[in-house]
């Protein structure tokens, strides 16, 4: 049962010649574009609900070792690189916007445009990761992975090494979800070269967007937990 | 009333194994679903089985200590996440909704299809687990002994249940858009069959819950494999941390498993007593309100696990006011009866079980939100008693109810009724066999997870393996009977039981597209009477 | 094709880029100066004002629809359930209501600590 065969009430018809101009066929299922598009867009909110909880979970151990171990913490988050991390949030908002703006040209029909703000987009998420890596490679040099060869100086090296396996746990699935991201990104930059989005018929680009911001949105608030904590010491 | 059955319908509109492997048909995905969680049943049921016969001697001779404990951690497993979370809702609600709600399929068809074979994917990964040595740590996996002490395949259990968790997940996305986006025109919500309410108030737990099970289990995952210390107690991590965690999942999980059996139950009890259902809008409610007020009762779990004493004041008042919803329902299935005219088909004889045996189940249920009593009865007999009669003798119940009622659109045929009875007889004796004389052990001591007892719980003991054979047979002559219909039962016509509701208005077996034309919805959902009237004048 | 909300302006977007980047500044900034506890609530404070700006205006939650937030509002709901009855258990397991005779150090909860000698047995 092919999911894009036409029926009555099928897809609308766009400017010819502008992007996204082949009228995107309405799948059987739903009555109208607008409804097709109204599910994917009400599916991709649910999903990320259920992102939320999912680093919900990590937030909350995070939360309670926090509160129990407080100065471990803060001399967990110092071996952070404050620089780095600030480097990367600036980078990851810099991607929602170049994203948004990508949302924004799908929309209005400029291929180019298009193509341009994905492809920054994906630039940007590139960078973050290989920020990321470095960060990594750093921690790994420093003896900072959580596991035998953890080695802290410092009188709470237990609860540091908590700490740590918070923090990769942490950055790691968001690293997994930005790798995704990457991943959905690439297919549209090759999706929107190739004229598919348009005025008609945008909504991968959209729901799309709305994974990467909020990948955007978790790191939003990694950065103050794991970066930030008592830095005026 | 009286077509015939189709020439072309879902089932033979295509044929070949890839027309099955690749439909994006809600009813063959339902069909599909219907095999897998079969399959596990099987499994799971079986490893109940050896666990009842290490049970029949009091010196736990059959198997050894450590096999015992792999036993029924793999009953838990397989039975909770591989056959009950998904039953209702991955079978008869990827059937049913689409055709309840007069629309031509899901929102995300294929999404559909994925889920089902990351269910699968998720059932082999946990069955290589179980066939490479087991797990013995509970289906509870609770820290440290699952991250540090045991020596099984924790970890491939939990990858094999995270996984399931995105079918699940994929699943209640699915109905919520369908819900709120492809009814036909006409039927708003207070028009909505109660089963469609009892499903969307079920996919709300899948999305907020079964992710959290699954960062749980990862965690899991992540400290035995790499070391990496999160509930390890030597660096300060707190085991109570991670039954927090897991049962803020785990919990909500049960109202998963039970609220689409209550919605089949407010399917059948209205038509085989003719009446309207009593306070629709009440039953309507209290499924959002057991789905919401379930997420605040975890705790009641913990009792004993060390958690503060405020904790546990507040989860045990909670927990006592989520059987409020539960017990309105009740109230309002019986009043429902009152004065209706009975027709005990073998639906209503799973029906009517599962409102006795569900109370029970709720009953027992109140006695373990008091903490002072939990505290004796905590991980005795006495809870596994009680979560069996909630989700065998509720959960189950309404699940081979529902197949029974439905059976006639799911397959065109009928199933027969006279052996249907005899099995729905032979599993309500078996059950009541089985696990009653479990809430006696519990309550005179017997701890649960152990295969040696003393001596004087023996009886007991004999009796309740005793009610297992009688169940698992009542268990095996629906799947005999069933598949002997779809060859030779007689053919269904379009409302065999002259229900109400959109999917009794096209035939049996539905045509691929479910309705000819997208109806039309006037009338309210159940209105018996009015439309006995309608044939009583018809025929007169 | 749909045209039930109004888009988003690209002048906008800059002007939301520009304050969350302004916001990251401060938030580091705020960092490094002594609030003692209220630190921590400053950050949590600006982030989710960021989160916010994200939301509304990036991922058009501004002009979308009821259901679309009631979903957003639920998750966060939900979340912080969770956060925080675990977090009153966390806080409260050496304090609450005890038998006559029995002081908090020698409760449940107290054996739990870290590190801690198992507390003095009870009274008879």
């Amino acid at each position: 049962m092919p999911e894009t065969s036409t029926t009555a009430g099928a897809g609308t018809v766009a400017r010819p010649g502008s992007p996204g101009a082949r009228a995107h066929a309405v799948a059987h299922q739903f009555e109208d574009a607008e409804q097709q598009y109204e599910a994917a867009n009400l599916g991709m909110w649910v999903f990320l609900v259920t992102e939320v909880l999912f680093f919900g979970g990590m937030f909350t151990v995070y939360v309670v070792y926090r509160s129990m171990f407080p100065a471990a913490f803060a001399a967990g988050s110092h071996e952070l690189d404050f620089v780095l991390g600030t480097v990367n949030t600036a980078v990851l908002i810099t991607s929602s916007l170049t994203m948004a703006l990508a949302v924004h040209a799908a929309r209005a029909g400029g291929r180019g445009a298009q193509v341009a703000w994905l492809a920054a987009t994906m630039a940007l998420g590139a960078v973050f990761l290989g920020i990321k890596l470095t960060e990594y490679a750093h921690k790994f040099a420093e003896h900072l992975v959580p596991g035998p060869s953890f080695r802290f100086a410092g009188p709470d090296a237990p609860q540091a090494e908590l700490f740590f396996s918070l923090y990769f746990v942490l950055t790691g699935f968001h690293a997994v979800h930005m790798v995704i991201g990457l991943g959905l990104l690439g297919v549209l930059t090759t999706l929107a070269w190739r004229g598919r989005f348009g005025p008609s018929y945008f909504t991968p680009v959209e729901v799309s967007g709305l994974y990467w911001h909020f990948v955007d949105l978790i790191w939003i608030f990694l950065y103050p937990l794991l970066y930030l904590i008592d830095r005026h010491h | 009333m009286e077509a015939a059955r189709p020439a072309v319908h879902y089932l033979n509109a295509d044929y070949g194994v890839r027309s099955w492997l690749f439909t994006r048909d809600h009813k063959r995905i339902g069909l599909l679903y219907l095999a897998s969680i079969t399959a596990m049943f099987a499994l799971g049921g079986m490893a109940a089985l050896l666990v009842r016969l290490d049970l029949l001697t009091p010196a736990g001779d059959l198997v050894s200590d450590d096999t015992y404990n792999k036993l029924f951690t793999m009953h838990g497993i397989i039975m909770v996440f591989f056959f009950l979370v998904p039953s209702i809702p991955a079978v008869l609600g990827n059937f049913l909704v689409p055709l309840m709600i007069g629309a031509r399929d899901l929102a995300f068809p294929t999404l559909n299809l994925l889920s089902w074979y990351i269910f699968n994917l998720g059932a082999l990964v946990t069955l290589w687990a179980v066939l490479t040595g087991g797990v013995d740590t509970g289906w509870t996996f609770y820290v440290p002994f699952s991250t540090a002490a045991s020596n099984t395949n924790v970890v491939a259990a939990a990858l094999g249940i995270f996984i399931s968790g995105f079918s699940s997940i994929l699943t209640g996305l699915n109905f919520i858009v369908t819900i709120h986006r492809m009814r036909a025109p006409g039927m708003s919500w207070l028009k909505m069959p109660l089963f469609i309410w009892s499903i969307y108030a079920t996919s709300f737990i899948f999305i907020l819950g079964t992710p959290v099970i699954a960062i749980t289990l990862a965690l899991v995952g992540i400290e035995r494999l790499f070391h990496i210390g999160i509930f390890d107690p030597a660096l300060g991590g707190d085991p109570i941390l991670f039954q927090h965690l897991f049962w803020f999942y785990s919990h909500p999980a049960v109202y998963i498993m039970i609220l689409p059996s209550m919605g089949v139950v407010s399917e059948i009890i209205p038509c085989f007593s003719r009446n309207r259902i009593f306070g629709y809008s009440f039953i309507a409610v209290s499924s959002l309100a057991i789905a919401m007020l379930g997420f605040l009762v975890w705790g009641h779990h913990m009792f004993v696990s060390g958690q503060s004493v405020n904790a546990g004041l507040i989860f045990s008042f909670l927990s006592f006011a989520v059987a409020i919803p539960s017990a309105i329902k009740v109230f309002n299935w019986t009043a429902t009866l009152y004065r209706g005219s009975i027709w005990l088909q073998a639906p209503m004889l799973y029906a009517l079980g599962f409102i006795g045996l569900f109370t029970i189940g709720g009953l027992t249920g109140l006695f373990l939100a008091s903490i002072g009593i939990d505290v004796h009865v905590t991980d005795t007999y006495f809870v596994v008693a009680h979560f069996h009669y909630i989700m065998v003798g509720g959960a189950v119940m309404g699940y081979l109810g529902g197949i029974h009622y439905w059976w006639p659109k799911i397959s065109g045929k009928t199933y027969p009724e006279g052996w249907a009875k005899i099995a729905a007889l032979i599993v309500f004796i078996g059950f009541n066999l089985t696990f009653f004389p479990q809430f006696v052990l519990g309550y005179l001591g017997m701890p649960r997870r152990y295969h040696v007892y003393p001596p004087e719980f023996q009886v007991l003991n004999v009796m309740s393996t005793a009610g297992a054979s009688i169940l698992g047979i009542g268990y095996l002559l629906p799947i005999l009977y069933l598949v002997w219909s779809m060859r030779y039962g007689q053919a269904a016509s379009e409302n065999p039981w002259h229900a109400t509701g959109l999917e009794w208005q096209t035939p049996s077996p539905p045509p691929t597209e479910n309705f000819s034309e997208t109806p039309i919805v006037v009338d309210g959902p159940y209105m018996y009477r009015e439309l006995d009237a309608e044939e009583v004048k018809r025929v007169a | 094709m749909h045209t039930s909300h109004p888009t988003i302006s690209t002048t906008t977007y800059f002007v939301i880029f520009v304050l969350l980047l302004c916001l990251t500044g401060l938030t580091a900034g705020v960092a490094q100066i002594d609030l003692g506890r209220l630190n921590t609530p400053a950050a949590l404070a600006i982030a989710a004002t960021k989160a916010m700006l994200v939301v509304t205006y990036f991922m058009h939650l501004r002009y979308g629809s009821a259901l679309t937030r009631i979903a957003a509002a639920t998750a966060i709901v939900f979340l912080a359930i969770l956060i925080g009855v675990t977090m009153e258990d966390v806080v409260n397991r050496r304090t609450g209501v005890y038998l006559k005779g029995i002081t908090p150090t020698q409760s449940i909860g107290a054996w739990m600590d870290v590190g801690q000698e198992p507390a003095a047995p009870l009274p008879r």
